[in-house]
C-alpha cells in the first residue's frame, strides 16, 4: 500500500489529521448526546411547569427545535465511523476484497462530493442569515445564525469524516471503527 | 415529457447499487436533477433552507425521544422480566412458552419504535430458554422474526413518525391507528402457533413446568412498571392530553424510573443509551433529510405528475392500484430496508393513493405492514439479521421459518384493504374522551 513507509513525515501528518477528525466527530457526537438529554429535561420541565403552575417556559418550544437540528446531525460523522449509516451493501457481498474496496472508494467519493456541496450550501446560507441579521419570530429574537452555525459545523464534520474515510480506504486502513461502541446492535429499524 | 422521471429513477438505482449511503444518494439525485432540468434555480440555497427547515420541525422532536426511551429500556433487565412475567401465563395455551415470543414482542413494541430492537430485546432471552427446553427451533425462530416486526406497527413507531412528517398526516392519528392492527396481527400469530402445536405435539416438549399462582402474580408484579409506562404513553396520546413529543418525554422519564426500580440505572447505561440513540437518530436524519429534499425536488421536476399520468393510463382502479403497490413494495423490500423504501417512493405513491380515494392514515398503516413483511424477506431483511445475530442460524433457515408469518401479514393486508375500518375506526374516536 502506498504512503505507509515508517518514519516518513507525510504519514505522520496524515495520521494526526485522521486522529483529529476522529476526535472532533466524537466530541460532536457527545454534544449531540448531551443536547438530547437536555431536550428530555427541558421537555419534562415544560410539562411540569404547565401542569403545576400553568406557566409555559418561554424558550422551551423554540430552543427544542434548535437543539433538534444538532441532535439529528451532530452525531452523523461519528455514526459514519461506527458504520451506523444505511447503504445497500448487496453488491459488496459477492465481490472480491479488491473490488469491494474499489466500489467503497467510489461510493465514498460520491458521498463526499454530495457532503461538500451540502457544506458549501449550509455555510453560505448561514452567512446570508448573519448578513441579513435574521432573528427568530419568537419573543427571544434569537439570531438564527447561531443555531444554523451549529448545523453547519455538523455537516462540515460529516464531509470531513467522509474525506477521512476516503483517505483510509486509499492507504488501506479500515474505514470503520473495528471496535464500535457497545450500542444497540445494528441500531436500525 | 418523462425525461426527469426516468433520470431520477436511473440515477437512484445506479447510486444505491454502487452502495452509496441512502441519504447521500437521495440528496445527490435531487441536486443533479434540479441542476440539470432547472438550471436557473438556486439549488444550493434551496437545499440548505430545506435541511434547516426539516431538521428543526417540531413534529420531529418525538423521534429522538422515542428512540431514547427504547434504548433505555433495552439496557434494563426487561427481557428477563418479560420472560419471567409472561411464561407462567402460557402453560394452558397449546404451544405454551412459544407464545412468550409474541406477547413479549407485543409489549416491547408498545415501548419501542423499532422492529430490530424489539426482536433483539425479546429474543436474547426467549430463544435461549425455548431451545434449552426443547421447543421446535423453526417455530421459535420464525415467531420471533415475525412478531419482532410488530415494533414498527404498534405505537410508538419510528416509521409512522417519518410517514407523518413526509405526508403531513397526523402522527397522533397514525399512532392510534396502529394499535388495533398490531393486536390483531399478534393474536393471529398466537392462533397460528396454537394450531401448529395442536396438530403436531412434537413441536412442544413433553416436560411440564408447573407454576403456582404465586409465580404468576410475582411475574405480573415485575412487569407492572412497564405496563404502566406503556399505558401512560399511549393513554396520554389517545385521550388528547399529550402530543407525540410530550408523550415521548414522559416515556423517557418513565423508562428512567423503570431502570431505577430494577437497579440498572447507572452512568454507563445512561451513556450507552444516549450514544445509541444518537447513532440511530443520525442514521434516520440523513435519510430523512435526503428524502425530504428529493421529494420537493421531484415536485419541481413534475415527477409525481408524470408517474401519475402513466399509472392513470393503466386504468387500474383503486384495488388494482393497491395490488400493484403491494407487489412493488414487496419487491423493493427485498433489496432495501423498510425506511429507505418508504421515504424514496412515498412522494410518488402517496398522491396516487390519495387520488384513488384512500385515507392517508389507512395508507400509512398499510405501508407499515408491507414494510414489516420486507423485514423478514431476504436478501435484505433486518429482522433476519437480528435473529441470525442472536442464534447463528443460516439466513435461509430463518427465512423459511418466517414464511408462515409472512403469509399471515399478507393475508392481513388483504383484510385491511377489504375492511379499512379496522384501521380507521379507533383514530376516529381518539381525543374525544374529555
Amino acid at each position: 500500500m502506498p504512503g505507509r513507509e515508517p518514519g516518513a513525515v507525510f504519514p505522520v501528518v496524515l495520521n494526526s489529521f485522521l486522529k483529529a477528525i476522529d476526535g472532533l466527530t466524537r466530541l460532536s457526537a457527545w454534544v449531540a448526546a448531551a443536547l438530547l438529554a437536555i431536550l428530555a429535561v427541558l421537555g419534562i420541565a415544560e410539562i411540569l411547569s404547565r401542569a403545576l403552575f400553568n406557566y409555559s417556559i418561554p424558550i422551551a418550544f423554540e430552543y427544542s427545535s434548535y437543539m433538534l437540528a444538532f441532535i439529528m446531525f451532530g452525531g452523523s460523522a461519528w455514526a459514519l465511523r461506527e458504520g451506523g449509516h444505511i447503504r445497500v451493501s448487496l453488491i459488496m457481498g459477492p465481490l472480491s476484497p479488491r473490488l469491494r474496496r474499489l466500489v467503497d472508494i467510489a461510493a465514498t467519493f460520491i458521498a463526499l462530493a454530495v457532503a461538500t456541496y451540502a457544506t458549501y450550501a449550509i455555510i453560505s446560507f448561514t452567512a446570508g442569515t448573519y448578513q441579513m441579521g435574521s432573528k427568530s419570530f419568537f419573543p427571544s429574537e434569537t439570531p438564527l445564525g447561531i443555531p444554523q452555525t451549529a448545523l453547519a459545523v455538523a455537516i462540515t464534520l460529516l464531509a470531513l469524516a467522509l474525506l477521512a474515510r476516503l483517505i483510509r480506504l486509499l492507504i488501506g486502513d479500515a474505514p470503520e471503527n473495528e471496535n464500535p461502541e457497545e450500542t444497540l446492535e445494528e441500531s436500525s429499524l | 415529457m418523462t425525461a426527469p422521471a426516468i433520470t431520477v429513477v436511473v440515477l437512484l438505482i445506479v447510486m444505491l447499487g454502487a452502495a452509496v449511503w441512502v441519504g447521500f444518494a437521495l440528496m445527490a439525485v435531487g441536486i443533479i436533477g434540479l441542476e440539470v432540468f432547472r438550471p436557473n434555480m438556486p439549488v444550493a440555497k434551496f437545499l440548505a433552507q430545506d435541511v434547516w427547515g426539516s431538521m428543526t420541525s417540531p413534529e420531529l422532536i418525538a423521534l429522538p425521544l422515542f428512540i431514547l426511551m427504547g434504548e433505555l429500556l433495552f439496557h434494563t433487565r426487561l427481557s428477563e422480566m418479560l420472560f419471567r412475567g409472561l411464561s407462567p401465563w402460557t402453560t394452558r395455551l397449546p404451544g405454551r412458552l412459544m407464545h412468550v415470543n409474541i406477547m413479549g414482542c407485543t409489549l416491547f413494541a408498545a415501548a419501542s419504535g423499532s422492529s430490530a430492537a424489539t426482536a433483539a430485546t425479546v429474543g436474547r432471552i426467549t430463544l435461549t430458554e425455548l431451545f434449552k427446553r426443547g421447543y421446535n427451533r423453526d417455530l421459535a425462530l420464525g415467531s420471533l422474526a415475525g412478531a419482532g416486526t410488530l415494533g414498527l406497527l404498534i405505537p410508538p413507531s419510528i416509521i409512522l413518525i417519518i410517514y407523518g412528517v413526509l405526508t403531513k398526516a397526523s402522527i397522533l392519528q397514525l399512532f392510534i391507528a396502529g394499535i388495533v392492527p398490531g393486536l390483531i396481527l399478534a393474536v393471529s400469530y398466537m392462533v397460528y402457533i396454537g394450531f401448529r402445536a395442536t396438530l403436531n405435539p412434537a413441536l412442544t416438549p413433553a416436560t411440564d413446568e408447573r407454576f403456582t399462582w404465586g409465580d404468576r402474580w410475582r411475574g405480573v408484579l415485575d412487569l407492572t412498571p412497564v405496563v404502566f409506562l406503556i399505558a401512560l404513553v399511549l393513554g396520554s396520546m389517545y385521550s388528547g392530553i399529550a402530543g407525540p413529543s410530550e408523550a415521548a418525554t414522559v416515556g423517557v422519564f418513565g423508562a428512567l424510573v423503570v431502570a431505577a426500580l430494577q437497579r440498572s440505572l447507572n452512568f454507563r447505561t445512561l451513556y450507552l443509551s444516549l450514544m445509541g440513540s444518537i447513532k440511530t437518530t443520525s442514521m434516520i436524519a440523513l435519510i430523512l433529510a435526503g428524502a425530504l429534499f428529493l421529494s420537493k425536488g421531484m415536485a419541481f421536476l413534475g415527477v409525481p405528475r408524470q408517474v401519475a399520468d402513466l399509472i392513470a393510463a393503466m386504468q387500474l382502479g383503486p384495488f388494482g392500484l393497491i395490488a400493484v403497490l403491494l407487489v412493488f413494495y414487496a419487491i423493493l423490500g427485498m433489496v432495501l430496508d423498510g425506511l429507505s423504501a418508504i421515504v424514496m417512493t412515498l412522494p410518488i405513491t402517496f398522491p396516487l393513493v390519495v387520488a384513488a380515494g384512500f385515507d392517508p392514515i389507512w395508507f400509512g398503516v398499510f405501508l407499515v405492514v408491507v414494510v414489516e413483511m420486507s423485514q423478514i424477506t431476504p436478501p435484505v431483511g433486518f429482522n433476519l439479521f437480528v435473529v441470525q445475530g442472536l442464534t447463528g442460524d443460516s439466513i435461509g433457515r430463518i427465512t423459511r421459518a418466517s414464511i408462515p408469518f409472512f403469509l399471515i401479514m399478507a393475508a392481513f393486508v388483504v383484510l385491511i384493504t377489504a375492511f379499512p375500518e379496522i384501521v380507521t375506526y379507533l383514530p376516529g374516536t381518539a381525543g374525544k374522551l374529555d
